[in-house]
């Protein structure tokens, strides 16, 4: 009985009540949500490649098991695998202001709190969150090198440096390349959390679309797809760099 | 050319290496063989500090470097005089067979990519395989990347050239072209510290056996000496045990 308010609602306003499912109205919608995509796919794309950065750090400390940050960079990933996106999402939208307000008392400092984007936060937010996965993925690929590569590198006189640019992270990537797609794609999705501080992404706008006509199932059919393609893009376009990177791999008789 | 000088190496309670002297002469091509466990391997790997010794100091080719106060610089010396060819070869996966030489000649030697792989084609040619030299490892047999492995070592120019159990992973029908190879480098005057119990190699090529067990040198000798008047019962044992005696 609860969806009665909404439907007399509907009748007051006139629109078709008839139809339990409206294709048209559906199909209306897209020219409404689409303009949101580009939003979505930047916060994930910038999210992701931040996270990418944070996390090849850490996992860069880990490996080589760099004093005091290696216990930082534990903490970190332990407390962003232990809470949910979302809870991190608030923390950092309601923690930031708090630290420059902080910072400004402190230093006489000037930031504002109001000049910041709301993009900014939920960047911020996903991006450590993004970071703290990936860096495990990471760091275990690297892991996953035999042992012998470095001493190979080390036995003609590279430098560690030179072994990890050359040789070592090369091939940790082949290996990494499909978890760290998986991560992008999970931040495809995550991004729709952004609506919980107010930031309109695709989600909002779907919702809010769909709030002015009722019809949440159809609008949320539309962005569901739209989800959708960008994932199966990523996955193209993942499986196409797996293959060149896999290139000096033997390959499995099919 | 090598002087090794009380060195000593424990992983844990484990003393794997308990006071090792030795001297090699330029030119001469030296085997050690012992049981497994012996500290062959690390003694060969400490030649290329692919371990660190806990004690004592080895000079190689007129550089010295003391365990403990090893500088990078020190490191760095020792690795451009020695290079070692690994059991497993390790060739770098991700790159061609011409590119595993080239490397070390662009990253470390700072040569020109033409240069290098004018040297690198060369050093392939030494070992027979200028046709593979676009292939990756991946695609070739374990004698061709052994082989690959030896044109790697050679293009540090090393005055050392160290190799562990070159041969013990390949199947028999590679071991004889990867000894061929090191036969020809040999005559060329290298001198070379192998881990080896390839009867072949250490009857036709070896100046020296080294006989390790428990991590001293036990034995020292040319090959004929080792193999048909032992000093030691431990040695007779060993190789009455391994079938090496009387080959």
């Amino acid at each position: 009985m609860c969806f009665l308010p909404g439907l007399r609602f509907l009748l007051s306003r006139g629109l078709p009540v008839g139809s339990i499912f409206d294709p048209g109205y559906m199909l209306s919608t897209i020219p409404q949500i689409l303009p949101y995509l580009p939003l979505t796919m930047g916060l994930a794309f910038l999210s992701a490649g931040l996270g990418l950065v944070i996390g090849f750090l850490v996992a860069l400390v880990r490996f080589f098991r760099i004093r005091i940050l290696t216990t930082i960079c534990r903490v970190y990933v332990s407390f962003v695998r232990g809470t949910p996106m979302l809870v991190q999402l608030f923390l950092v939208y309601y923690g930031i202001p708090i630290l420059l307000e902080g910072l400004n008392a402190q230093w006489g400092t000037n930031f504002s709190v109001n000049g910041i984007p709301r993009l900014v936060f939920a960047a911020v937010a996903f991006s450590l969150n993004c970071g703290a996965y990936m860096s495990e993925t990471i760091r275990s690929a690297m892991l996953s090198v035999d042992a012998g590569q470095l001493e190979a590198c080390y036995s003609v006189n590279m430098t560690t440096r030179q072994a990890m640019i050359r040789i070592i992270l090369p091939q940790a990537f082949t290996v990494a390349l499909p978890p760290l797609g998986n991560s992008l794609i999970s931040m495809v999705k995550e991004t729709s959390l952004a609506f919980c501080i107010s930031l309109v992404d695709m989600m909002a706008q779907a919702k809010l679309v769909g709030s002015r006509s009722f019809r949440f199932f159809e609008v949320y059919v539309v962005v569901s797809f739209m989800y959708w393609g960008i994932c199966i893009l990523i996955e193209q376009g993942l499986s196409f760099i797996e293959k060149r990177m896999r290139r000096y791999e033997r390959g499995l008789v099919k | 050319m090598i002087e090794v000088h009380g060195l000593t190496k424990s992983y844990g309670a484990t003393q794997v290496l308990r006071g090792i002297d030795m001297h090699i002469e330029k030119g001469e091509v030296v085997t050690l063989i012992g049981p497994s466990g012996a500290g062959k391997t690390t003694l060969l790997r400490t030649l290329n500090w692919l371990e660190k010794p806990d004690a004592g100091e080895i000079v190689l080719a007129g550089n010295t470097i003391r365990a403990g106060k090893a500088t990078r610089q020190d490191v760095m010396n020792l690795r451009t005089q020695s290079a070692m060819v690994f059991q497993h070869y390790n060739l770098f996966r991700n790159r061609t067979a011409l590119e595993n030489v080239t490397e070390s000649l662009i990253q470390v030697k700072k040569l020109s990519r033409k240069h290098a792989e004018e040297m690198g084609m060369n050093l392939l040619g030494r070992v027979g395989l200028q046709d593979k030299r676009n292939e990756y490892p991946s695609r070739l047999s374990g004698g061709q990347q052994q082989r690959v492995g030896i044109a790697r070592a050679l293009a540090v120019e090393p005055k050392v050239m160290l190799f562990d159990e070159p041969t013990s992973a390949l199947d028999p029908e590679w071991v004889g072209e990867v000894l061929a190879v090191m036969n020809q480098i040999a005559s060329e005057g290298m001198t070379m510290v192998v881990v080896s119990h390839e009867m072949r190699f250490v009857r036709s090529v070896a100046d020296r056996v080294l006989f390790l067990d428990d991590g001293l040198i036990l034995e020292d000798g040319p090959p004929e000496k080792i193999f048909e008047r032992p000093l030691h019962e431990r040695t007779r044992q060993f190789l009455s045990q391994a079938n090496l005696s009387g080959v």
